[in-house]
């Protein structure tokens, strides 16, 4: 069984039993509602949620530390696995400015071309192709199809 | 009868065929790359529905959704790799034929299997689908919320391996679900003073993340062998020894894929399971199963297919989607402020019609294209990853910008992206968070109005008939697996 440190049920209960104090916290901040609206209050049902998370990751929790579920470690990663992620994830975060000062088909096919080569595509000329040929394509059925803004 | 003639019309409307063939096409390809579902095709292209009319959109939609659970067939044949899970069953006799040098007879035999599974799950939602909801109509806000809990809680018990974190993501689903103004006292909730969340949270961008960009990051962090050249496929039409074959073994299959496809929150992959094994054990020879006969591949295709219009009968009678998907096209009918459930048969019925058409000529479409284009799957299954994750990455991002022309709908998706990446990592499944976000605010407006009309009292969710057998049933199903397991841990204790 992999620690408790590893052990994926424990870290995912303790992550979401955390993530449940910061939603009871932000329920306590609701408006009050008069007497009469109380049971129908818009705290009711988020309570109610919230109830049943902790029940299920105190369950949980202590089920993995009983050695009864989660003997399984997160899957683990090389580093150039999480590098290929990061690269994408910036690259989504890159089109909130790109769509500011650049423009869709500049962040299209910088974003192609970096994806690709670090998932391996090392032939420049085929790989150039892709990026301009997709974004291409999804610009003219954006902008011209679908009417969407896509000048920064 | 004039609205039969209208729907036919629409059906049959250049645009409406068009989006049918363009859609199982394109579900066909999505379909039969391995890693890449139907869910996550019907997923991605959601967003394109939002400029076509609700029939349109829906054709685009069920077009990929039948050609994606068809296409699974394909690598699951030629490669012994299921392109989505319904497929599972295919490869145990599609592989072998194809090792023997079958690969085409076995594509030909699973695509007129497909056909035959999908026509008849669409004729059971034609003559189930308005006796359901006539039904339905009779239901108060208890038993609806009921219901609603009913489909979140067969979804858990069905999709998730652990019942506890099936749970989990409904109920992280529900409460994404209560972000943004409450309906009734127009109170802001959870939303941290953005304007943004004002609205709630937009499912689109969630399915779009949850789906589609989990998944490319699941493929980028570690990807998986390139794939084996594939033969060129000879003899794929069918002779007549194999239709005989076909027709003899269909008529169980159909049946079960349609009544499993019907219970909200099981599927084709079971449906595909439970048919192979009923054939298997009804067979002479069950030892000839799994060696590479059309037997083993027509139980699994045609189950797998007949429950496609076996799920749609819950999300168009009852508004509680039978699958993922079906969650998705339950997304795509609310973005059109359709509600599906027993009003949109009196409201829409001509668009009801429509989409019975539609289903009718998907699996057209499906045999077609099936038979004509399968010398170019082996083709297909190559596409390279390296081209194919940056596209996908590409559409998930522009699908999501595309709803409001507003970066923050990229946010929301990138946001859902990561977190499925890593919920997956612990082995959470996404299908519950998306039925909980969806169906969220209609548990809580059927739960509150119950409360209002009962002063607040909880226990009218079990004064009233209806609500307490549907409430019994939930209890049942959640407890079905946990006494199958305590009795399998007690034997298994008592045979050591």
């Amino acid at each position: 069984m992999a620690a408790p440190g590893k052990n994926r049920d424990f870290l995912l209960s303790a992550i979401l039993l955390g993530l449940n104090i910061l939603v009871s916290w932000q329920i306590t901040r609701f408006p009050a509602t008069n007497e009469k609206l109380r049971a129908l209050g818009p705290d009711v049902f988020p309570w109610i949620i919230n109830i049943a998370l902790y029940v299920l990751c105190g369950i949980l929790m202590l089920r993995s530390l009983l050695g009864k579920t989660g003997i399984e470690a997160f899957p683990s990663y090389s580093r150039t696995g999480w590098l290929r992620m990061a690269v994408i994830v910036l690259f989504c975060l890159l089109f909130l400015p790109a769509m500011k000062f650049a423009n869709f088909l500049v962040w299209g096919v910088c974003m192609m071309f970096a994806i690709q080569y670090v998932l391996g595509e090392r032939r420049i000329l085929y790989n150039l192709l892709f990026s301009v040929l997709f974004p291409a394509i999804i610009y003219v059925v954006f902008a011209y199809g679908l009417n969407v803004e896509l000048i920064g | 009868m004039d609205i039969l003639l209208q729907a036919l019309s629409d059906t049959l409307s250049p645009m409406i065929l068009g989006l049918v063939f363009g859609g199982v096409f394109l579900g066909i390809i999505i379909g039969a790359l391995p890693g890449l579902s139907a869910t996550m095709g019907v997923a991605i292209l959601l967003p394109f529905t939002y400029y076509l009319s609700p029939a349109e959109g829906m054709a685009l939609l069920l077009g990929i959704y039948t050609g994606g659970i068809y296409g699974g067939s394909i690598p699951a044949i030629l490669l012994n790799i299921p392109g989505c899970p319904a497929s599972l069953m295919t490869t145990l006799d599609g592989y072998p034929m194809s090792c023997k040098g079958q690969g085409g007879r076995a594509i030909g035999i699973a695509t007129v299997s497909s056909f035959i599974g999908g026509l008849v799950g669409v004729l059971a939602l034609c003559l189930l689908g308005p006796a359901l909801a006539k039904f339905a109509l009779s239901f108060s806000p208890e038993a609806y919320a009921s219901l609603a809990f009913l489909g979140l809680s067969a979804i858990v018990v069905v999709v998730s391996d652990s019942i506890i974190k099936g749970f989990i993501s409904v109920f992280i689903g529900l409460l994404l679900g209560t972000v943004g103004m409450d309906p009734i006292v127009s109170v802001q909730r959870f939303t941290f003073g953005s304007v943004d969340l004002l609205t709630g949270i937009n499912y689109v961008p969630v399915i779009i993340g949850l789906f589609g960009l989990a998944e490319v990051f699941t493929q980028a962090v570690a990807p998986s062998a390139g794939q084996q050249g594939g033969a060129p496929l000879t003899n794929i039409l069918p002779g007549r020894a194999d239709l005989k074959t076909i027709f003899r073994n269909a008529l169980h299959p159909c049946w079960i894929g349609t009544a499993i496809g019907a219970l909200p929150g099981a599927g084709g992959t079971i449906a595909s399971i439970i048919s192979y094994n009923r054939a298997k054990a009804a067979s002479r020879c069950p030892e000839n199963f799994g060696t590479g006969i059309p037997e083993g591949i027509v139980a699994s295709e045609v189950a797998n297919n007949a429950s496609i219009g076996g799920s749609l009968v819950p999300l168009l009678t009852l508004g509680i989607p039978g699958s993922a998907a079906a969650a998705v096209l339950l997304g795509a009918l609310m973005m059109h402020d359709l509600q599906p459930g027993p009003n949109l048969f009196v409201s829409d019925g001509r668009l009801v019609n429509t989409i019975f058409g539609i289903l009718i000529m998907a699996n057209v479409a499906m045999l077609a294209l099936g038979l004509l284009s399968a010398r170019i799957f082996p083709k297909i299954i190559q596409l390279p990853r390296s081209a194919l994750l940056p596209f996908i990455t590409l559409l998930c991002v522009m699908g999501s910008y595309a709803l409001n022309n507003s970066v923050f709908e990229v946010c929301i998706m990138l946001a859902a992206g990561i977190a499925g990446f890593f919920l997956k990592g612990f082995g959470v499944s996404a299908g519950p968070i998306i039925l909980g976000l969806i169906l969220g605010p209609l548990v809580e407006a059927n739960f509150r109005a119950a409360l209002e009309l009962s002063d607040g009292d909880i226990s009218i969710f079990v004064k009233d008939p209806l609500s307490a057998a549907i409430l019994g049933i939930t209890c049942a199903l959640i407890a079905f697996p946990l006494v199958k397991n305590v009795v399998r841990k007690r034997k298994a204790a008592g045979r050591q």
